[in-house]
C-alpha cells in the first residue's frame, strides 16, 4: 500500500554526504530521495555539503533518519502542521540542546530546504519565546535593545491595543 | 546568538499570528525584530478596526489632501506625535469593521452622533490614505461609498467588494458603480470582484462585461442580492462560454450582512436563466458555482461532474 513514502531507493541503498569540514556520513538513500537539496549533492562519490558542519549534518541526519517513514506533506498540510503547535516527544528532546545548536538546525534546515525540521526548529524557539516579556526574551538570547527609552515608549503607547487582543 | 536569515525568523513569529500580545513582546525586543514583526502584527486588523487605539493611528497618518476633506466638519483630530512607522503600510484587508469602528466612535471625532455625510467623509480620507500608504494591500470593501472619490489604480489591489444597501438612492447606485467601473478599467491585478445588492442594468452590465473580457486574472465574480434582467443573463452567459479564467461563480440571492436593509431575490428572468444555464453548460473553467436562493431549476450537473454546485 502506498502510504505517501514511497521512494525509489531500496532500504539497503546508501550514498555518502560530506559534512564542510570533511567528515563522511553513509546514509539511507532514501532519505536523500526524500528531500531535494540532500538529492542534489547525490551526484558522485562523497558529495561535499557546503555551509553545513559535521556536527550539525549529523544531528539533521538523525532527524532525517528518525522521520524516514513519515507520510509526505502536500501543501494544504504544510498550514495544519504549521498551525499544530504541539511538538512531539522524540522531537522535543531532539531538540534539547544547546541554543547555538537549536539554531544552526535551523539554518542547515534552511538552507537543504528540511521543511518539517525548519519548521519544528521554528516551534521550539516560539515556545522558548512563549508569555515571556521584551526583557526577558533579550536575556533568553542575548539581544541587546537598540531602542532609545523615548522611541521604546512611543512604540510601546502606539501598540498598547495589542494587549487586548 | 546567531543570526537567522529574515524568512526564518518570520517563520518563529508566524507562530504567534493571533497572538498579539506575544507579537508585541517580540517587537520591543528590538528593531531588527521589529521590522519582521509589525508586518505580521498590523497584516488583518478586521474587528480591531473597531478599536478607537488604531482608528486614533490612522487619523495620524492621513496626509494634508486627505485631512482636508475633514475641514469642513470641525472634527477633533488626536494630538499624539505622528505614528514612528507607517503602520497602515502593512495592512492587507480593509474590511467592514473599519465602517462599525467610525460607526460607533462619535467621541473619538469630539461628536455626539455620527452623521452619514461626515461617516462618508471619514471613510473617503481615511480609504484613500490605505490605498495611498497600503503597499500590501489586496482586498478593499466599499459600503455606500462613492466610488468616484477614490482609484485603486496603480494598487495591489486583488479584490473589490461593492454593497449597496438598498436604502440607496437609485442615483447615487449609478454614479457609484460608474466610478467603480472607471477604476476596474485601469486595473489590471484584479482576481476576485463582488456585488451586493447592486442593481447594475444593461448598460453597466455591458461595460463592466467589457472589462472582464480584458482581464486575464479574474478568477472569481459575486453578485449577490440583486436583480439581473434577461438581457444581462445573456451577456454574462456568452461571457461564461467564451471566458477561460473564471473558477469562482456565486450567482446567490441573499448574503449575510447586517444592516443591508431588506434582501432582494434574485430575480434572473426566465430567458436571462435560461441564457446562463447553457453558459454554465459549455464553461469549461468553474469548479465552484454558487446558486443559493435563487430558485432556478439549473440542469448543468450531468455535463460538469466536477463542478462544486450549491443551490
Amino acid at each position: 500500500m502506498d502510504n505517501g513514502t514511497s521512494n525509489s531507493a531500496s532500504e539497503n541503498e546508501t550514498i555518502t554526504l560530506k559534512s564542510c569540514d570533511g567528515i563522511e556520513f553513509h546514509i539511507d538513500a532514501r532519505i536523500a530521495n526524500r528531500y531535494t537539496l540532500l538529492n542534489n549533492w547525490n551526484g558522485g562519490e562523497s558529495a561535499c555539503i557546503p555551509n553545513v558542519n559535521g556536527k550539525v549534518l549529523e544531528k539533521v541526519l538523525e532527524w532525517c533518519e528518525h522521520h524516514i517513514n513519515d507520510p509526505q506533506l502536500n501543501c494544504g498540510d504544510d498550514d495544519s502542521r504549521r498551525r499544530n503547535t504541539i511538538i512531539e516527544e522524540w522531537d522535543e528532546n531532539f531538540l534539547s540542546c544547546d541554543q547555538d545548536m537549536l539554531f544552526e538546525i535551523i539554518l542547515a534546515a534552511n538552507y537543504l530546504e528540511i521543511k518539517p525540521l525548519l519548521d519544528l526548529g521554528c516551534k521550539t524557539v516560539a515556545n522558548m519565546m512563549k508569555s515571556k516579556s521584551p526583557e526577558e526574551i533579550r536575556s533568553a538570547f542575548n539581544i541587546d535593545n537598540d531602542y532609545t527609552p523615548e522611541e521604546e515608549e512611543q512604540f510601546r503607547k502606539e501598540n498598547e491595543w495589542a494587549e487586548d487582543y | 546568538m546567531l543570526s537567522l536569515p529574515t524568512e526564518c525568523y518570520c517563520m518563529i513569529f508566524n507562530n504567534f499570528r493571533n497572538n498579539y500580545k506575544e507579537l508585541l513582546a517580540c517587537a520591543l525586543v528590538n528593531r531588527h525584530w521589529c521590522g519582521i514583526v509589525m508586518p505580521i502584527m498590523w497584516s488583518e486588523p478586521k474587528r480591531k478596526f473597531r478599536d478607537e487605539r488604531l482608528i486614533k493611528i490612522f487619523l495620524l497618518t492621513l496626509n494634508i489632501e486627505e485631512q482636508t476633506l475633514l475641514i469642513p466638519y470641525k472634527m477633533n483630530f488626536p494630538t499624539q506625535p505622528k505614528p514612528l512607522l507607517e503602520y497602515t503600510n502593512f495592512i492587507t484587508s480593509i474590511t467592514r469593521d473599519l465602517y462599525d469602528g467610525i460607526s460607533f466612535l462619535p467621541n473619538l471625532f469630539g461628536k455626539h452622533e455620527v452623521t452619514a455625510d461626515f461617516r462618508d467623509a471619514i471613510l473617503i480620507s481615511l480609504i484613500k490614505m490605505f490605498l495611498r500608504t497600503g503597499k500590501s494591500l489586496k482586498s478593499l470593501y466599499l459600503e455606500d461609498i462613492d466610488c468616484n472619490h477614490i482609484n485603486i489604480k496603480d494598487t495591489t489591489i486583488t479584490s473589490v467588494e461593492l454593497v449597496l444597501p438598498q436604502t440607496v438612492s437609485d442615483g447615487f447606485k449609478r454614479k457609484t458603480l460608474d466610478g467603480l467601473i472607471d477604476n476596474l478599467k485601469e486595473t489590471s491585478t484584479l482576481t476576485t470582484l463582488s456585488f451586493v445588492s447592486v442593481r447594475i442594468g444593461i448598460k453597466r452590465m455591458k461595460k463592466l462585461i467589457k472589462i472582464f473580457y480584458n482581464s486575464i486574472v479574474l478568477n472569481s465574480l459575486g453578485v449577490y442580492s440583486f436583480p439581473l434582467g434577461n438581457r444581462s443573463g445573456k451577456l454574462l452567459a456568452t461571457f461564461l462560454i467564451k471566458n477561460t479564467t473564471l473558477t469562482s461563480l456565486h450567482l446567490t440571492g441573499k448574503k449575510s450582512i447586517n444592516s443591508i436593509g431588506l434582501r432582494l431575490a434574485n430575480s434572473l428572468g426566465s430567458v436571462g436563466g435560461k441564457a446562463i444555464e447553457e453558459g454554465l453548460c459549455q464553461n469549461i473553467t468553474l469548479t465552484q458555482l454558487n446558486l443559493l436562493s435563487n430558485n432556478i431549476d439549473f440542469n448543468i450537473r450531468p455535463n460538469r461532474p466536477n463542478l462544486e454546485i450549491l443551490v
